[in-house]
């Protein structure tokens, strides 16, 4: 609440200081229409529309703040859920940027408020915190710090699964809130060191505040590579190191890598080929948990803990309004050397359709067919449409 | 042919600053932190083939304000806004623009559109002066996006 009460201060604030015409604002409205079906159908209605605000605070800072209302329902045989409206905070930062104050080719950015944290990766932390974000950059050197806290979003957004005191709050749908934890991040990134590849290496820690159960400290300390091949071949491949603190020392792993060919003369076709890999508990090591828990896939309901995917993508753009993509993944355990290490396989459709700047639509659809035995197909179609106002 | 022009003006003033102007219009545009009615409508409308190159800034200033493409309260040394300059090069190169630019044309979503297709670039909002050499680079970006053919 003293967050929010912050942040409104600030805004407030700045709009007694700005000047009135330099003000933007927009309506931003999602829709997101599932049907699924898995033995039996279950179809889900998001609709959000967030008002969000910008403005110059001074030449080299401004203020973006943004609210949101949203309204979610899901349908099946049994019933329905409803949850008529919520009303959050969205992204507000107040963030600025000078070049060349510290020598040249030297910048420094920094931002606080609510604000965007992703690694490098995004497989260990891809959410929005209360926090701060500090980075500068000297020649090909750039370096970043950040310290947030989590208790303050809402666990859906914050998506935090990592002791067994998440889980319950988790499923307890009169928590609104996600855990109390604090975050901190560091980043290194190296401009080429060697021609067509960047190296870097991300950390982050998580501290947990929560005054339930015994605490559950973790640490990701990820190197990565970014590299080019010519035109168009890119690829990249990161490691994460997990280790923690329940207070028994744990370790735990992940890692990945994707190849993406482009030949824009060629409709834009793109091909992709990616492999993801994040532990299961065996042997030393424990399941992987980041601090914000993401998706393996677009049909499959599996997350990025215990798995590993391979998947190859393809996608041409038609003409300049539209994409159209078709994504194959074949899915197994964390641990590949257990009994029957594959879990499924999945396939899906993907087609973009943005016939002008400020409305877009997205179809999606795909099957997912597991490998155990007794299990039913999963087929899922999406319609998304966003219109910004 | 006056795209050529206007696109070897660009690429000039884009290349180097130490390229001598004989061209006083120019000098003066690139000069100017703070382009303001008149500098703009010469320019967009000029590049835009809606008027020759012989006119004057007052002649395309009330051509501009004839097509109702500039606020009725504008003068000619009146500071131009990145959403005004937006609506002008919207206007004078014929951009279609977003739906809402469609039901509502006008700098506000001028402006949006020009962001979304990458003619504005950097910090930016829609209330901020516009210099000469930011409009002569966002010129050649709507030629870009436009297509220099056709």
């Amino acid at each position: 609440m003293k967050a929010r009460i912050l942040a409104l201060a600030l805004l407030a604030g700045a709009l007694l200081a700005a000047p009135v015409a330099a003000f933007d604002f927009g309506l931003d409205v999602l829709n997101v229409s599932s049907f699924s079906y898995e033995s039996e159908w279950s179809f889900s209605q998001t609709d959000r529309a967030t008002l969000w605000l910008s403005l110059p605070v001074s030449p080299s800072s401004s203020i973006y703040a943004s609210g949101l209302y949203e309204f979610t329902a899901s349908f099946g045989p049994g019933g329905y859920t409803m949850v008529p409206w919520r009303l959050d905070l969205g992204r507000t930062e107040w963030e600025g940027l000078s070049t060349g104050a510290f020598g040249p080719a030297t910048s420094f950015r920094w931002s606080v408020g609510r604000i965007p944290l992703q690694d490098f990766s995004g497989r260990v932390v891809s959410s929005l915190a209360d926090g701060f974000l500090v980075e500068g950059s000297k020649g090909n050197f750039s370096a970043r710090l950040a310290g947030a806290y989590a208790g303050l979003l809402s666990k859906n957004d914050a998506r935090i699964l990592i002791d067994a005191d998440d889980a319950v709050r988790w499923a307890d749908q009169d928590q609104y809130f996600a855990p109390s934890r604090a975050l901190a991040g560091m980043g290194l990134r190296f401009v080429e060191p060697v021609e067509g590849m960047d190296l870097g290496f991300d950390a982050w820690a998580q501290f947990d505040l929560g005054p339930d159960g015994l605490p559950t400290h973790t640490q990701y300390f990820e190197p990565y590579l970014d590299g080019r091949l010519g035109r168009g071949f890119r690829w990249r491949a990161w490691y994460i190191l997990e280790t923690g603190q329940d207070p028994d020392f744990f370790s735990s792993m992940a890692a990945g890598g994707r190849g993406r060919w482009s030949w824009p003369e060629l409709g834009g076709l793109r091909l992709t080929g990616s492999l993801f890999w994040a532990s299961a508990s065996s042997g030393e090591l424990r399941q992987f948990s980041p601090l914000s828990t993401s998706l393996v896939g677009g049909v499959a309901p599996m997350t990025f803990a215990d798995v590993t995917v391979l998947s190859a993508d393809m996608a041409v753009s038609p003409s300049d309004w539209m994409d159209l993509g078709f994504n194959l993944s074949v899915f197994g355990r964390g641990d590949l050397g257990a009994t029957d290490p594959f879990t499924g396989i999945e396939a899906a459709l993907d087609l973009v359709m943005a016939p002008v700047s400020d409305f877009n639509v997205n179809l999606s659809g795909g099957l997912y067919a597991p490998f155990v035995a007794g299990l039913p197909l999963r087929w899922l179609g999406t319609l998304t449409a966003t219109l910004e106002l | 042919m006056r795209k050529v022009v206007a696109l070897a003006l660009v690429a000039l003033v884009s290349a180097t600053a130490a390229v001598a102007q004989s061209n006083q219009f120019m000098d003066t545009l690139l000069a100017s932190k703070q382009l303001d009615f008149g500098q703009a409508s010469y320019l967009v409308l000029v590049a835009s083939d809606n008027i020759g190159e012989d006119a004057d800034a007052p002649r395309a200033f009330e051509l501009l304000g004839s097509m109702g493409w500039a606020p009725e309260d504008a003068t000619l040394e009146t500071p131009v806004t990145l959403a005004q300059f937006s609506f002008m090069l919207m206007k004078a190169f014929g951009l279609r623009g977003g739906l809402m630019y469609r039901l509502f044309p006008g700098p506000r979503y001028a402006y949006r559109e020009l962001r979304s297709v990458a003619v504005i670039q950097g910090r930016s909002d829609p209330g901020m002066a516009v210099d000469g050499s930011a409009a002569v680079r966002m010129l050649g970006r709507v030629f870009d996006v436009k297509g220099v053919s056709e």
